[in-house]
């Protein structure tokens, strides 16, 4: 268990708001547990998130008008509320994806030099 | 910005939400099942793993609450409705606490109205900081004026580099007949500028402007005001150019001012304005009475103005008659932002110290709540305990207690505002009380709201923090068990009890020394007595507004009045005078003493006219010489009677009968109706006793009586000495003016009595307040001892009943509990004593004649508290006497 844990990441704070909007930009609508599915998926299981954790993100970026919620159905004939990214969301997602790599790099940069 | 709104709009949606939240994550826990079915677990399995898999459903659900909307304002609304559960459930309580705060927050709201409307309220224009009074100073006469002759107005007008718009205005009372029905109105006579200066706009028709005012004598036009024309005319819209009658003289309605319109003082409240050409002795340079108001002109400054202004004084005074009253005056301007200074400067200091009282009531007030607080939170360690045991936080414990404490001062505060307003009627009404020339009004506004609202929760946080604190610490382990910190809160209870007490105190020291002020002020020996004498100030009758020609001599009709007032059976004496003492009209002249040879030496003295009877009507005793008799009347050598102190004066104590004193400034009535008054010079042939003619406050003048009988007079006023009541009198005395002096009207008729109270309405409006505030605080402390010593009996029941069961005498129980409340007495009075001494100098300027015996009224007041205290102390204490200790040990 001990071991496992040291390989999950926790998400920085604040990162999840960007990462959920870059999933839907690519993805296009989806409904939470697809989005939680994708992120476990993409990050190979090691981005450890409880999938209810998502929600307040999602509440977040919708009061925002960066997404918008609908109720649909799934391939399994279930209902679920599809999350489609807005055109706000969209200059959003470019504005956020320039200011996390200006950080990244910033970080990086700092990395390096400290070593 | 756009968050806020959602998160706004999602608060006041949340139920929809809410149920839609429930529906999407049970979706996605379907999902999540269906996903681990498909992997090959049974349905079981499936459901714990996608339980598993989310995480908590219900943090998850949490988490989505706080982020979608305000978490706190959703907690507010839930700890309101949990608050005024808990608060219905202890209406004893509440009535306390709601009950002292509405007095304490009652009393600052009242005053603050006071405050706010004479010392805070600007006028409602433009700019107001830019409006100034204009004033002058005589610096021969070391005196201050802030009104003028209509020549000096003019003047000042014409000052166009310092002021844009200048108006000038005087007030005056009027009766208006309607069809026979008489009302009083309050008028006010402008000049053309005042209603463009103070900003009014006409409902119906126009307002006064300059070609109103131009001539004197022209017919009268005049603006109503919305009030006067709504109930006193019906709000006729025809009303314009229709006649209406005032005092007899007609004005020509031409305009209806908007009901907001407050003019130049926001303090008075006018019903109808007309030009000042009303007045027939206008352009006299003698007379006094225009109040002046201008607005600064564009680019000067308040400073440039005031130093250009008293640059051009001489400019002024040199085209100024020289011999006119007030001559070699400087003119100032003053701030004026808050309209004419009527009241503000007289009642600045009062009103300072009369919130500094009411906010110690207020501190009373709070130790009661916080007491109360305390108490209550004591009896609740259990509740709390179960509270925090179940995960409340400590914070949202202390924001419950301190709402509940909210709510009992928006209780008390409602309460407050309606009991300021009548404290404010009744406040005015004893401030205006029997006063001719003053009808103060002021009332609660939107500022005065806002004030009581911010009291209000100041009250809650001060009275309700402590013990909201407290309460959060409870430990909830012993807490459960009921018990907590005992020693503690015991002594901050005690604490605030004695602050109680040490602010009662302070406030009836206060108390005390306005009462004994006030009692001298009515004890000061005037010099005569005014007990039961009556003034009756007779005049022509006919319009006021006539025009200036010279009247009638009044003195045989008033002979005749006077000699037929003094056969009524319930009269003593009467006599006549030009004016009766304190009415506040007095005349000055320059006399000297007229020797052999010499130089004359020219000195001030108030001069009266007083009839044959007026020293014995007055009680004054004649100290040296005769009284005024029969034989002093037109014609006979002129006589004269000085009081002592203008005999000392003129250092003639022991020879004064016989010299001549010159300057006597009257028209002798055999002298023919001129019109300058004469250098009389009259015989001295008494001298009479000092008396205080103008102020109670003031020593005696030194004066000078001539004989009213010899002066050529167009009205007087009659002073009757009476047995019995004075209603019947003034009723008898006006039939026979009607009978026997048509042409003449009683003008006013006021005791003596009232005359002297009415110069003590601010002594008295102190002194009421001081009591009352004394009163108030006293009885809040008492409430509070009564509760500390209740709230200790009953929680020492079982230590009580262990007591007495091994011996301990009854009255020894109650000795326990008597020594506390005394002890507090003694402290707070120990405390208290000291700080009202030092606060009694802030008092000092307005009290009169502190002197011994004032501690003796204190010691008085001092030992009332301690009674009071003791038997609040005394009806717990006495119930801890009859504890039942086979009872008391099973109590719990």
């Amino acid at each position: 268990m001990a071991s496992e844990q040291k390989t999950r990441i926790q998400v920085l704070q604040g990162t999840l708001d960007l990462i959920v909007l870059r999933t839907l930009a690519t993805m296009g609508p989806q409904h939470a547990y697809a989005i939680a599915t994708r992120l476990q998926q993409v990050s190979d299981d090691s981005l450890l998130l409880n999938q209810g954790t998502l929600y307040p993100a999602l509440v977040r970026l919708e009061q925002q008008g960066w997404i918008r919620g609908t109720w649909g159905r799934t391939e399994s004939n279930r209902e679920a509320k599809f999350y489609a990214i807005t055109r706000a969301g969209q200059k959003a997602l470019g504005e956020e994806t320039r200011r996390w790599r200006e950080m990244a790099g910033l970080v990086e940069k700092l990395l390096v030099e400290e070593r | 910005m756009r968050r806020t709104f959602a998160r706004l709009a999602s608060f006041l949606f949340r139920g929809r939400l809410e149920s839609e939240l429930a529906r999407e994550v049970a979706s996605h826990l379907a999902l999540l099942e269906e996903e681990f079915e498909r992997r090959g677990m049974s349905a079981k399995e499936a459901r714990l793993a996608a339980l598993r898999a989310y995480g908590g459903v219900e943090q998850a659900k949490e988490l989505h609450r706080d982020a979608r909307s305000f978490v706190w304002l959703e907690q507010l609304l839930q700890d309101l409705r949990h608050a005024i559960r808990g608060l219905a459930k202890s209406p004893g309580f509440v009535a306390v606490a709601v009950l002292s705060l509405a007095f304490g927050i009652g009393v600052n709201t009242a005053i603050f109205t006071l405050v706010n409307g004479i010392l805070l309220k600007q006028l409602p224009v433009a700019e107001p900081e830019r409006i100034v009074q204009l004033q002058a100073s005589v610096p021969r006469l070391n005196d201050h004026l802030s009104g003028f002759s209509y020549p000096v107005f003019r003047e000042l007008s014409a000052q166009t580099a310092i002021f844009a718009k200048v108006a000038g205005f005087t007030q005056q009372s009027g009766v208006l007949d309607l069809a026979g029905t008489p009302h009083e109105l309050a008028m006010q006579l402008v000049t053309g500028q005042y209603f463009s200066l103070f900003g009014g706009r006409p409902v119906l028709g126009r307002l006064l402007g300059e070609e109103d005012n131009r001539v004197v004598g022209a017919p009268a036009v005049c603006v109503l005001s919305y009030r006067a024309w709504q109930t006193y005319l019906n709000g006729d819209p025809h009303v314009l150019n229709r006649t209406i009658r005032v005092d007899g003289k007609p004005f020509e309605v031409v305009g209806v001012v908007a009901p907001e319109f407050t003019g130049a003082e926001l303090q008075e409240q006018f019903d109808l304005w007309a030009p000042t050409t009303v007045l027939p002795y206008r352009d006299s340079p003698n007379y006094i009475w225009i109040r002046t108001m201008a607005r600064l002109a564009p680019g000067v400054s308040f400073a440039e103005a005031r130093a250009r202004l008293e640059a051009a004084s001489a400019g002024i005074e040199s085209r100024l008659p020289k011999d006119r009253a007030n001559a070699e005056a400087v003119y100032r301007v003053t701030d004026g932002s808050k309209g004419y200074d009527r009241y503000r400067n007289d009642l600045r200091d009062p009103l300072v110290i009369l919130m500094g009282a009411v906010t110690m009531v207020l501190l009373v007030a709070c130790a009661n709540l916080a007491n109360l607080l305390l108490a209550r939170a004591h009896e609740r360690v259990q509740e709390f305990a179960i509270k925090l045991a179940l995960g409340v936080s400590r914070w949202r414990l202390v924001r419950q207690l301190l709402l509940e404490a909210f709510l009992l001062t928006l209780g008390g505060g409602l309460a407050a505002v309606f009991l300021a307003y009548r404290l404010n009627d009744l406040l005015l009404g004893l401030f205006n009380a029997g006063s001719r020339y003053q009808a103060m009004r002021v009332a609660p506004d939107a500022r005065v709201l806002l004030y009581t609202l911010a009291g209000c929760f100041a009250t809650a946080l001060i009275a309700g923090l402590y013990p909201a604190w407290q309460a959060s610490r409870t430990d909830a382990g012993p807490g459960l068990k009921g018990s907590s910190g005992d020693v503690r809160r015991s002594f901050v209870r005690r604490g605030l009890i004695l602050v109680q007490v040490t602010l009662a105190v302070v406030l009836l020291f206060g108390a005390s020394l306005f009462t004994h002020s006030l009692r001298k002020l009515k004890s000061v020996n005037l010099g005569y007595d005014i007990d039961r004498v009556l003034t009756v100030e007779l005049n022509q009758s006919g319009p006021r507004f006539g025009s200036p020609k010279p009247r009638v001599s009044a003195l045989p009709v008033l002979a005749n009045v006077l000699a037929r007032v003094r056969q009524i059976p319930n009269v003593e004496s009467a006599a006549l005078t030009d004016a009766s003492p304190l009415s506040g009209m007095y005349i000055n002249t320059d006399v000297s003493l007229v020797e052999g040879r010499g130089e004359r030496r020219e000195v001030e003295v108030a001069r009266s006219m007083a009839g044959q009877g007026y020293f014995s009507t007055l009680r004054m005793p004649l100290l040296q010489g005769r009284d005024f008799s029969t034989a002093d009347r037109a014609g006979s050598r002129t006589v004269v009677i000085i009081n002592q102190r203008f005999a000392a004066q003129l250092g003639i104590e022991h020879d004064a009968i016989g010299k001549h004193l010159d300057g006597l400034g009257f028209d002798p009535e055999n002298a023919g109706g001129n019109e300058a008054p004469q250098d009389v010079v009259g015989e001295i042939v008494g001298i009479v006793g000092n008396s205080r003619n103008r102020d109670v406050r003031e020593e005696a003048l030194p004066m000078a009586y001539v004989a009213f009988e010899q002066a050529r007079v167009t009205g007087g006023d009659l002073l009757i000495r009476y047995r019995g009541p004075s209603r019947q009198l003034e009723s008898a005395v006006r039939q026979i003016v009607k009978t026997e002096a048509p042409g003449y009207q009683v003008s006013d008729s006021i005791t003596m009595e009232l005359l002297r109270d009415n110069l003590l309405s601010q002594d008295r409006l102190l002194t009421f307040l001081s009591a009352l505030f004394g009163v108030l605080g006293t009885a809040l402390a008492l409430v509070g001892i009564y509760g500390l010593i209740a709230y200790s009996v009953t929680r020492r029941t079982r230590e009580i009943g262990i007591r007495i069961s091994i011996g301990a005498q009854r009255g020894h129980v109650l000795w326990l509990f008597l020594r506390e409340s005394i002890l507090l007495l003694c402290a707070g009075a120990a405390i208290g004593t000291p700080l009202a001494l030092v606060l009694a100098r802030f008092i000092r300027k307005m009290l009169f004649d502190l002197s011994p015996s004032s501690g003796m009224d204190i010691a008085v007041t001092l030992a009332l508290l301690a009674a009071g205290g003791l038997m609040a102390a005394l009806a717990p204490g006495r119930r801890a006497m009859r504890v039942d200790p086979v009872r008391a040990l099973r109590y719990d």
